[in-house]
C-alpha cells in the first residue's frame, strides 16, 4: 500500500550492483502507474502499468520475466501488462537487496506498507503464485 | 533460492540467513497493519527515510 504523498520514483524493490547498474526493480513510474524493469548493466527492459493505481489500497503486484520469452509482465491486482524485449536479461549477482529505497540517491524512500514479499528466479505458475500470495491473508 | 520477507518482521532474507541478521533495516513491523487476514505488515515513513536492505543475493534470470 502506498500512504502519504504520492512521489514519482518511490520505490517498491531495488536489486543492484550499484546505482542504475544491473538492476531489478519496481517503482512508481507516475502518480497512478507503476515500473518493473531488469537492467543489463545500465541498459534496462522496462514495462509499465496502464491500470490506475489507488492510494491507500492493498495492492497485489506481481512482475515476472520468462526468458524463454524475453517478456517482461507486471500484473497490479487483475490488470497485466506486458513488454516484449530483444535482448536477454542475464543472471547476476547484486549487492543491494534495497525494499522501500532506491539504489539512486536522488530517488525518494517509499511511504508505504507491504505486507508480504518473495523474489525468486524460478519461474512459477498462476497457481504457485495464488498459494505464495494467500500465504500473506 | 528465495528470498522474501520474514514474517512478523522487519527483515527481507533467505531461509537459510534468516537467523544471521545480515541485514540492514530501519523500517518498523507492525502486527496491527496489513490487510485484513493478514499477520501485519512493515511501514515505511519516507521522513525518517525507512528501508530494508537484504545484502547481496544472486538471481539466476537466464538460466533458471
Amino acid at each position: 500500500m502506498f500512504t502519504g504523498t504520492a512521489s514519482i520514483g518511490e520505490p517498491v524493490l531495488d536489486f543492484a550492483k550499484s546505482a542504475a547498474n544491473e538492476n531489478i526493480n519496481i517503482w512508481r513510474s507516475g502518480i497512478t502507474k507503476m515500473s518493473f524493469a531488469i537492467f543489463n548493466g545500465g541498459s534496462a527492459c522496462t514495462v509499465a502499468t496502464s491500470n490506475t493505481m489507488l492510494q491507500n489500497n492493498w495492492l497485489t503486484i506481481v512482475a515476472k520475466y520468462p526468458s524463454a520469452t524475453m517478456t517482461m509482465e507486471l500484473r497490479v491486482g487483475s490488470v497485466v501488462d506486458v513488454q516484449t524485449n530483444t535482448a536477454l536479461r542475464t543472471d547476476r549477482s547484486v549487492d543491494l537487496t534495497y525494499i522501500g529505497r532506491s539504489s539512486r540517491a536522488q530517488d525518494p524512500y517509499l511511504s508505504g506498507k507491504i505486507a508480504g514479499l518473495y523474489a525468486l528466479d524460478a519461474l512459477l505458475s498462476d497457481v504457485e503464485i495464488s498459494e505464495l500470495s494467500n500465504k500473506i491473508y | 533460492m528465495p528470498i522474501e520477507l520474514v514474517p512478523e518482521r522487519a527483515q527481507f532474507s533467505t531461509l537459510v540467513n534468516r537467523d544471521l541478521r545480515l541485514v540492514a533495516s530501519t523500517a518498523v513491523f507492525d502486527s496491527a497493519e496489513g490487510p485484513p487476514g493478514s499477520n501485519g505488515a512493515v511501514k515505511f515513513n519516507r521522513g525518517f527515510l525507512q528501508y530494508i536492505d537484504g545484502g547481496a543475493h544472486s538471481f539466476a534470470i537466464e538460466t533458471n
